[in-house]
């Protein structure tokens, strides 16, 4: 009937590790800091250990409300990991690679949210969900008094939140070589461009915290797999013909 | 100033603060809540977030009880006040960030508080329960507990360290221990030096200047001896000398000792150190119904005592019933299972939502039965009675009273924006700037129709019995949502002058689990939060 502080403090500093992990497979013009094979695998392999993160700071505070705020994540996380996972597949079948940098060279002529909008928004979709932010909070939820962030105070909370924040900003950073054609631009050096557009990408996603009402889990989970997965496989079907007959 | 200082100060700039609201105390919590945004701080969730505790209004007892241990919880530096009318909060919370700076004296509470935080369910905040060292048993009931045919073969006891332990104030009066087998125990290094017998209950013997010194009983065989239905109440074996006597490869195999009654037996200053009890064999006794009440065993000496080589083998203490034990490590009661709405079998939680709860009634406690996160069992009550006889106040403050409540029912459904617009809506209301609020309700009640949240709270919450919602007197048969739409229709109403419908806090208190039960809680607070109960709470500085 104790608190687990071990896996408590693995849940609550995991976070920000898994934040950066997901940076490091990010090009910043000719900059990438770990140029993966598979960078895109490496990217979801991350997001799905925020899973375990948000569950663990959930479970080891020996406390009702966080982890009734664990339970809540894993509902959700249900409902948007798979349509998260099919988003990511079609800049990969475009690509024909894993790579994130031929990814990048792939939007030379036309970047991929012009002709995968439904994609794009489903990665939105997912890295809003993965970050418990706005809409997707509710594991946080004011009801079950800060929910999984029940138990968290000082440093804890301070690393916590931290890494949360880091994965929105990983999260808006991995959208732009995914489908904002990376560093192109004009006139600007391409790192400046991937800066410029992951701050806009992350300025939409802080707009949107307060604009929606949170979806409840079993709200979402009609959401995510009625609608979201059917959209997200004809997605990758629409771009698998058009690459075959390219 | 060092560089802790100015640190400290810096950190005060932005304050979390936990609101706790009494009864009486609606006006000051809406002025701390105005108060808290317009400094730039911020209200937490929980106590391990808050810097500061604020009590608002006046708490009576139980209440107050619960504040102090939301106290415990706070991570230090930490700073309490108490504030009884609006026009006290601005000041209060200007000392509270003065205090927070004062390095010195955060430094001797973090030396002088309690290390373990007593637990409590009040805000779902748990401390971490003390170990089992110096285990407190005193005042423990084990009476009428039934122990017949348990099975403890093959138990290991040795190396146990029970030092300390208090078992003062026992009651083992009316326990059955009929055909328990103890047989193959080991019991040797086991250390209960420091245990406190005291005032434990055996009063009654009496076996006074008995002499067995000196006794050779190896090899007796006692087995298929009939002691049934003797009465041995009222001997007096006090002064007893047992010491130096063997009893091993004894055999009391077979012995009946059914119905015997010992009752009134006196063993006080028995002597019994030296015994050899090695290899006896007591399998196959019957010791059911004999009863050991008022027995008195203080100042024996078991010193000494050689248990080793017992054969406790074979015991059987299958079938036991603890039932009735009140099996609470650390306070925390254990999880029972039990089936839950899909016909899973689930762990139960005992779960206090309330007092100290973000956007909930004030002094309103519902103790919960959770599988999962579905309430299963929910049992309302409101702390010190502070709801009795409460019915809508009306007067100048009715239609900001409405607006917080729809204000805490967005909060709960994530509708920020929504809910900071209700807010601001009160504070006009309150300021009496009744023009303004006019046009701003309207643009409000439009942006909740226009929202995601005719969707995101769907057919929740729905009364459909229009008998149930009559006697609750609500507003609306409908869900969630129209409850919502209709707090902010009766604010209209109050703004234009009509009188409301009286609804009555006690039946809407004793309805509630009925309509939260099956709900999980999420749901289950925006049911709660869509009853306007907050509204409803006198407020007897609301007119000064």
């Amino acid at each position: 009937m104790a608190a687990d502080s071990l896996l408590w403090r693995i849940g609550g500093g995991g976070m920000l590790v898994a934040a950066l992990l997901k940076i490091t497979v990010v090009p910043f013009g000719e900059w990438t800091l770990f140029d993966f094979e598979a960078g895109l695998v490496w990217f979801n392999a991350m997001d799905v250990l925020v899973w375990a993160f948000v569950w663990l700071v959930g479970w080891g505070g020996n406390s009702a409300h966080a982890l009734v705020g664990g339970y809540r994540f894993l509902a959700l996380a249900v409902a948007y990991e798979l349509p998260l996972m099919f988003a990511l597949i079609a800049p990969a079948i475009a690509a024909e690679s894993l790579n994130v940098g031929t990814i990048v060279a792939a939007q030379s002529e036309l970047w991929f949210i012009v002709w995968m909008p439904v994609a794009f928004v489903i990665y939105s979709v997912g890295v809003v969900a993965f970050s418990v932010w706005g809409p997707f909070g509710s594991s946080l939820g004011s009801d079950i008094a800060g929910g999984v962030a029940a138990e968290l105070s000082g440093v804890d909370r301070l690393v916590f939140f931290a890494g949360r924040y880091g994965v929105l900003v990983a999260g808006a950073a991995f959208a732009v070589p995914l489908f904002l054609g990376g560093g192109s631009g004009a006139f600007l050096p391409e790192w400046s461009w991937s800066l410029l557009k992951t701050v806009l990408v992350l300025a939409a996603f802080v707009w949107i915290r307060r604009k929606i009402p949170l979806m409840r889990p079993e709200k979402f989970m009609e959401v995510g797999w009625m609608l979201l997965i059917p959209a997200g496989m004809l997605q990758d079907l629409l771009v698998a013909m058009v690459v075959v007959n390219r | 100033m060092g560089v802790t200082h100015a640190l400290a100060k810096f950190a005060a700039q932005r304050v979390h603060v936990l609101l706790v609201e009494a009864p009486d105390g609606w006006r000051a919590r809406v002025e701390a809540e105005h108060a808290t945004v317009a400094l730039g701080w911020h209200v937490s969730l929980s106590p391990a977030d808050a810097d500061v505790l604020v009590v608002c209004g006046s708490a009576g007892p139980e209440l107050a009880a619960t504040v102090d241990r939301i106290w415990e919880q706070l991570p230090g530096p930490r700073v309490r006040i108490q504030v009884d009318r609006a026009a006290e909060v601005l000041p209060g919370l200007e000392q509270a960030r003065r205090n927070l700076s004062a390095v010195d004296a955060h430094a001797d509470d973090a030396r002088t508080r309690p290390r373990v935080a007593s637990v409590s369910s009040a805000s779902g905040a748990h401390g971490e329960s003390p170990g089992g060292a110096s285990m407190d048993h005193s005042g423990m009931g084990h009476g009428g507990t039934d122990h017949s045919q348990m099975d403890h073969s093959g138990m290991d006891h040795s190396t146990m360290d029970h030092s300390g332990m208090d078992h003062s104030t026992m009651d083992h009066s009316g326990m059955d221990h009929s055909t328990m087998d103890h047989s193959g125990m080991d019991h040797s290094t086991m250390d209960h030096s420091g245990m406190d017998h005291s005032t434990m209950d055996h009063s009654g013997m009496d076996h006074s200047t008995m002499d067995h010194s000196g006794m050779d009983h190896s090899t007796m065989d006692h087995s298929g001896m009939d002691h049934s239905t003797m009465d041995h109440s009222g001997m007096d074996h006090s002064t007893m000398d047992h010491s130096g006597m063997d009893h091993s490869t004894m055999d009391h195999s077979g012995m009946d000792h059914s119905t015997m009654d010992h009752s009134g037996m006196d063993h006080s200053t028995m002597d019994h150190s030296g015994m050899d009890h090695s290899t006896m064999d007591h399998s196959g006794m019957d010791h059911s119904t004999m009863d050991h009440s008022g027995m008195d065993h203080s100042t024996m000496d078991h010193s000494g005592m050689d248990h080793s080589g017992m054969d406790h083998s074979g015991m059987d203490h299958s079938g036991m019933d603890h039932s009735g034990m009140d099996m609470a490590p650390g306070g925390i009661p254990l999880a029972d299972g039990a089936t839950d709405r899909d016909g899973l079998e689930m762990d139960t939680l005992k779960v206090q939502l309330g007092p100290v709860l973000p956007y909930w009634p004030p002094g309103l406690v519902l103790h919960c039965s959770l599988n999962g996160d579905v309430i299963t069992r929910a049992q309302a009550r409101a702390l010190d009675d502070a709801w009795e006889g409460l019915s809508a106040p009306g007067g100048r403050d009715a239609a900001a009273r409405h607006c917080d409540d729809a204000a805490a029912v967005l909060a709960l459904a994530g509708a920020s924006d929504l809910a900071a617009d209700a807010r601001r809506l009160r504070s006009a209301l309150l300021r009496g700037d009744a023009s303004t609020a006019g046009t701003a309700l309207e643009r409000l009640e439009r942006r909740i129709r226009r929202s995601l949240l005719r969707w995101s709270l769907g057919r929740l919450g729905v009364v459909d019995d229009s008998a149930l919602a009559q006697h609750l007197g609500l507003a609306h048969a409908g869900g969630v949502f129209d409850r919502l739409l209709g707090m902010l229709g009766a604010a209209r109403d109050a703004i234009n002058g009509s009188t409301e419908e009286r609804r009555d806090a006690r039946r809407l208190i004793t309805a509630l689990p009925q309509l939260v039960t099956g709900l999980d809680l999420a749901a289950a607070r925006l049911v709660v939060a869509s009853l306007g109960l907050p509204s409803l709470a006198a407020d007897r500085h609301a007119h000064d």
